[in-house]
Formats: C-alpha cells, sequence, structure tokens
C-alpha cells in the first residue's frame, strides 16, 4: 500500500513536472500586460500622470506621441529601469514592480542596436542563453534559429563593427527574441535608419511578431509606421494617452483634435455653435447639425475637421452628396502618386487637398480657380478648447 | 584677411612645434649612437660598433637587480592605478563637464607638485621605516602620479559606450554585477590594456621619488642617477637607450589600444 502510494506520488510529481514544462512551452504565446494609473514624476516635470493601458495576450501595440510625450518612460517602467512613482504593473496578473530588469524575463530592441562591441553576432545572440546556463549544444541549435529567423544564417562570425544598420538591427531583434521572452519592447527600433530600410524592417518586424507570437510594445513617432504595425495604437500626449485604438480607428474616428491632427492630416473649419444643436461655419457659409458626441459639449466654439482626402477636386456638375465650393490654387507639392495643393476658399480660409494623378493629369499651378466637394459625412466636429 | 592671418600663425605654430621635437630628440640622437661605441668612456661622435655595453649591462648584477626592482614596482603601481583610475571614471561618466573638470583637476594637482617636493615628503615619513614599507609607499606615490592618465584614457572611452548597452545586458537577463564583468569590462579592455602601459612608464620612469625614499633599494633610473654621478661609462647609454626604446614602444602600443578602444563604439 505504502509502496503503490508513493509510486503515485512519483507519478503526480513527474506529472507536475511535465506539465510545468509543457506550460512553458506555451510561453510562446505571449503575456497580459496590465498598466493601471502608472504616474512618473521627476523633479521639474510629469512624464506619465495616470498612464493605464491593458494589452492582451499576443497584442502588438504602438505607443504614438511627439517628443517628451512619455513613450520611453512607460516603456522603462515595464523594463525596469525606472520606478513608477505610483500606480500598479502586471504581466499575466503578476505585480512585477519589485522586480529587477532581468527577472522580469522581458526582451527589448534599443534604438542604438546596443550590441555588445567585443563580442561576434553569435556571442550576442548567445548572451542571454549563456547567462541561463543553457547547455552548449542547444545554445549552438537556437543561436542558430533566431539568426536563420533574421535572415544572417551566415553572419555568426562577424564583429557589430562589421555590420550594416540594418543588419545590427536584426542581430539586436535575435538577441531580444532568443530567450523566447513572453513580451518584447522595442523603443524606436528604426529611428536611425533610412526610409527604404525602415519601410522593410517594418515588415521583417510584422513577420517576426506573427512567428513569435510574443506582446509586442513598439514605441515610434512615425504616425506612418504605427499604422502599418500596429494591432493597436495608444496615442499619447503629455504623460497621458489619448486615444487607444485599431489604426483604422484612430484614424477613422480621432477622438479629439489632437489625435485627428497628429495621425494624419486634417483640415479645420471653425464653427460657432446655434441654436438647435447646429453649427454655422462661416468659411463654408453654412450651418450643418451636429452630431450627438459633441452636442453636449459646453464650448461655443466648435471646430470641423476633414481629412484631406475627403475633399475633392470635383467637375461643375458632379458634386452629388458632397458640399461644393470654389478655391484658388495657392501652391502644389508634387508627390508623385498624388499632388497636394495648399488652396484658399472664398471667404480666405486656406486647406489641403490630396489628389490622386496618373501620368497623364496636368498639374495645376498657382492661380488656378477649381471647384471643391467636400464629403460632410466624413466630418468629424470637436469642440475647441 | 583672418584667413591669412591664421595661416600664419598656424605656420608659426608649425615651426614653433618643429623646434620643440627637435629640442626633444637631440639627446636621444646622442646618447642611442653613443650606446654602441667601442671606448670604455662615453664618446660623441662613437668610435666603432660595438654591443658590448649592452652584453655589460645584462652581465652585471647590480643593472638587472635595478631592472628587476623597476619592473616590479610598475606592475604594482599599475595594477593599482587602472582599478582606481576605473572607479574614477565609472564616477565621472555621464556627469557634467564642471564636476568631470574638478575632479580630474584635483587628480593631475598631484602632478603639479613639483615631484621633489612630493619626494621630501614621502621621504620625511618613510624615513624610520626600513624594509617593504618604502616598498608600497613609492608603489602608491606612483600609482598616484599615473591616476590622471588612467582617467583620461579610460572616460572618454566608457562615455562612448552607449549606456543602452548596458541596458541590453540586463534585459538580457545579467546582474548589475554580471553587465558590468562580461559587457562592460570587456567592451573598454583596449583602453585599460592602454591605460595599464601607461601607467607602467610613468612609474617605470620615476626617479625622484624612487631616490629620496629608498635606501638600500635601486631602481632603473636611481641606478642610472647613481652611476653618472661616479663614472660615465656607456653603460649608462645602452640602459638609457633600452629605457627610450620602451617608452617609445609603450607608447605606441598604448595608444594603438585607445584608439582601438575608441574606433570599437565608435560607429553604433
Ligand atoms: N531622467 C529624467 N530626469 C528628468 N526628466 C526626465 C527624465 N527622463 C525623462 N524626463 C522627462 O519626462 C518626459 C517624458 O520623457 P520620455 O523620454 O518618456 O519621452 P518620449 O516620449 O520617449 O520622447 P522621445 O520621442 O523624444 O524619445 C520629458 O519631459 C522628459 O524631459
Ligand atoms: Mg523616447
Amino acid at each position: 500500500m505504502a509502496g503503490g502510494g508513493d509510486a503515485a506520488g512519483a507519478t503526480d510529481r513527474r506529472w507536475g513536472l511535465e506539465n510545468g514544462s509543457r506550460h512553458r512551452g506555451n510561453a510562446l504565446t505571449g503575456a497580459r500586460i496590465l498598466f493601471s494609473s502608472i504616474r512618473k514624476v521627476y523633479r521639474r516635470d510629469v512624464a506619465l500622470s495616470s498612464f493605464s493601458l491593458a494589452i492582451e495576450a499576443g497584442e502588438f501595440v504602438t505607443l504614438l506621441g511627439p517628443s517628451g510625450s512619455g513613450k520611453t518612460t512607460a516603456l522603462n517602467i515595464l523594463a525596469g529601469f525606472t520606478a513608477a512613482s505610483g500606480g500598479t504593473l502586471g504581466v499575466d496578473g503578476k505585480s512585477i514592480l519589485d522586480l529587477p530588469p532581468e527577472k522580469r524575463e522581458i526582451g527589448m530592441v534599443f534604438q542604438g542596436y546596443s550590441l555588445f562591441p567585443h563580442m561576434t553576432v553569435a556571442q550576442n545572440v548567445a548572451f542571454p542563453l549563456a547567462l541561463r546556463r543553457v547547455a552548449k549544444s542547444e545554445i549552438a541549435r537556437r543561436v542558430g534559429e533566431a539568426l536563420e529567423m533574421v535572415r544572417l544564417g551566415s553572419f555568426g562570425a562577424r564583429m557589430p563593427n562589421e555590420l550594416s544598420g540594418g543588419q545590427r538591427q536584426r542581430v539586436a531583434f535575435a538577441r531580444a527574441v532568443v530567450f523566447r521572452p513572453r513580451v518584447l519592447l522595442m523603443d524606436e527600433p528604426l529611428g536611425a535608419l533610412d526610409l527604404k530600410l525602415r519601410e522593410a524592417m517594418q515588415l521583417e518586424i510584422k513577420r517576426y511578431h506573427a512567428e513569435l507570437g510574443c506582446t509586442v510594445i513598439f514605441v515610434t513617432h512615425d504616425q506612418g509606421e504605427a499604422l502599418a504595425l500596429s494591432d493597436r495604437i495608444a496615442v499619447m500626449t503629455d504623460g497621458e494617452i489619448a486615444q487607444v485604438g485599431t489604426p483604422a480607428e484612430i484614424y477613422d474616428r480621432p477622438d479629439s483634435q489632437y489625435v485627428a491632427e497628429f495621425v494624419g492630416r486634417i483640415n479645420v473649419f471653425p464653427g460657432q455653435r446655434r441654436p438647435g444643436n447646429r453649427i454655422e461655419i462661416p468659411d463654408l457659409g453654412l450651418t450643418a447639425a451636429l452630431p450627438d458626441t459633441v452636442a453636449g459639449a459646453a464650448a461655443e466654439t466648435v471646430n470641423m475637421c476633414v481629412r484631406p482626402e475627403d475633399v475633392e477636386i470635383v467637375g461643375p456638375a458632379d458634386a452629388s452628396g458632397m458640399l461644393a465650393c470654389d478655391a484658388t490654387v495657392e501652391e502644389a507639392y508634387f508627390l508623385g502618386d498624388t499632388v497636394s495643393y495648399s488652396v484658399a476658399l472664398a471667404a480666405g480660409r486656406r486647406i489641403t487637398v490630396e489628389h490622386q494623378r496618373r501620368a497623364s493629369t496636368p498639374i495645376m499651378p498657382a492661380g488656378s480657380r477649381l471647384r471643391l466637394g467636400i464629403r460632410m459625412s466624413s466630418a468629424h466636429y470637436f469642440p475647441a478648447v | 584677411m583672418t584667413t591669412i592671418r591664421e595661416a600664419g600663425s598656424s605656420r608659426m605654430l608649425h615651426l614653433g612645434f618643429a623646434l620643440i621635437l627637435l629640442f626633444l630628440l637631440v639627446p636621444l640622437l646622442v646618447i642611442i649612437p653613443m650606446s654602441f661605441s667601442e671606448t670604455r668612456y662615453l664618446a660623441f661622435p662613437p668610435v666603432g660598433f660595438s654591443l658590448k655595453w649592452y652584453g655589460a649591462f645584462f652581465q652585471n648584477p647590480r643593472w638587472i637587480g635595478a631592472l628587476g626592482w623597476s619592473v616590479g614596482v610598475a606592475i604594482c603601481a599599475a595594477l593599482v592605478a587602472v582599478p582606481a583610475g576605473v572607479c574614477a571614471a565609472l564616477y565621472l561618466r555621464h556627469r557634467s563637464g564642471a564636476v568631470v573638470n574638478v575632479v580630474l583637476g584635483a587628480l593631475l594637482g598631484a602632478q603639479i607638485v613639483p615631484t621633489i617636493i612630493l619626494a621630501l615628503g614621502i621621504r620625511l615619513v618613510t624615513a624610520p621605516f626600513t624594509g617593504s614599507l618604502p616598498v608600497v609607499v613609492v608603489t602608491l606615490a606612483h600609482a598616484t602620479l599615473a591616476l590622471p592618465f588612467v582617467v583620461a584614457t579610460v572616460l572618454p572611452v566608457l562615455n562612448k559606450l552607449d549606456v543602452s548597452v548596458e541596458k541590453a545586458a540586463r534585459m538580457c537577463g545579467a546582474t548589475p554585477v554580471q553587465a558590468f564583468r562580461h559587457i562592460t569590462i570587456p567592451a573598454i579592455r583596449p583602453a585599460l590594456v592602454g591605460a595599464f602601459v601607461f601607467s607602467f612608464f610613468v612609474s617605470f620612469d620615476e626617479l625622484m621619488i624612487a631616490l629620496f625614499t629608498f635606501q638600500t633599494i635601486e631602481t632603473l633610473p636611481v641606478r642610472i642617477w647613481g652611476e653618472v654621478r661616479q663614472e660615465l661609462t656607456p653603460v649608462i647609454a645602452a640602459a638609457t637607450s633600452m629605457l627610450i626604446a620602451a617608452t617609445t614602444a609603450a607608447v605606441i602600443v598604448g595608444q594603438a589600444h585607445i584608439v582601438r578602444a575608441s574606433s570599437r563604439l565608435a560607429d553604433k
């Protein structure tokens, strides 16, 4: 009897161990992250005032904001380099604020690549595994895999200063993920690369994310990059999140004029409130109905905002469903597939119009008169502050 | 106008520099040929060609003993100066220019004080003692003289090493101590080698403190000094020539390491 019990216990223990290791295998699916009211106050600045963000397992979230808005601070608090002044931060439901960076099991890619200058590419990538006392043969196998993933399989023996910027960035990436962290942080990883390389690396990063399945927090102040890469974007301003949403939500339904202006471009028409929840826009000489979302706001001035692509150049007759108005070209910016016109409306307001073009499309010179159709159904209304 | 004046003053500068260099080089150009002279006395121009004075140097236990002491003290001084200088450089890293200048100035103070005063002070303190204490004191004094060289060598390289390299090590799972041992130190190792070589020769060349403090021990410069006062044989020229050769080689090797240290970190 006693012997049977022992055997059962041993089996249980073995199962427990196996369950444990299988669980660790699943760890590749990424971790949930919950920032709750995280604050960071420096002597002169409030870097983060109340940062709350819930990130799903395996999600790709971008912190997008202008310089000084607190993106790096948020990332450093998660990485463990900066102590929060208040709030809580959990990874998979466990608080990690008391752990030093090396205990958090988070991968990170820095803007300056930050490769170890005295180590070869392979040694750089092996470093996290060597610290974890992984067996030599296993290290060799996993370093090989990681370098294959970033298409640098034959570069293991090179020194970092023998690589191009893009190659260094990929080594930094391989090093950050080789120990299979469930969370990967990237602080402007493409900031130092030229435009073509940036675009190529954006595709690569998307591919790595799909392959690895870890949760990614990506920091950038490039809105195009954020729109192209993210599952969700958190737009930041002055240590706060202005809006969180999918790229389409952020672009199509901005919550504030700040978000509308920061992500994409926008034309602003100031308007005055009139009785019956209406707004009068002198620049366009019209009165429109306000949507319910702004109808309750107290502000007397409400801005109507329209993206340049919702303003079209139309013929005399075919402005159907659009508000027609006359304008004069002031300047034309040739962008290849589009021409961006800066035009003046009759009332004097200057707006931007983007015109899709083909090789045969002539570019209208300054002074040309044209007729615009404004798609009023796509307009956004924000109370002026 | 200004360019012409600048060109003129830069030509003056070059001329001045060339004169100073010549002034420094002449004694070397005199001493090295004299060490190959066949005569029993120091002769210029040298007579004939012989390596016998070099042979005499290596056969004389007093010269060899002095060389041994010099090397020993210099190695110990460098072993003290480099870690101490690295600590100072780590403290100064990322500090404002004002703090760096004050600390470097304080370190350089030991060199601005005439060495003879330093040597006299040390002599007065250590006079009652014999045995190993004077050796320790001289070693520490040499280390102090070398310290500003170490800081001046290591600090710029350390400042060039992006902090995010060490942060990256932490994110890889390294404790602060592991990051320092496996990343920071190896990343700046060429600068440490350069600093070690310079420190070694600061001590190796130093006469005054060793002369005043040691009563029975001779270092190489002390031995040369003693020999000069007794009889001028070409052995001195041989010893001095070797000192010059070693120092020159060391400066080149040291400088090469420093250049390598910063070039490796340069393009990030
Ligand atoms: N160590 C510090 N000491 C004092 N203030 C700091 C410190 N680090 C950051 N700040 C301040 O906190 C605010 C947020 O800085 P943070 O680095 O998070 O901005 P960011 O969004 O990453 O900007 P960037 O796009 O320029 O990298 C800034 O106003 C900055 O001046
Ligand atoms: Mg930043």
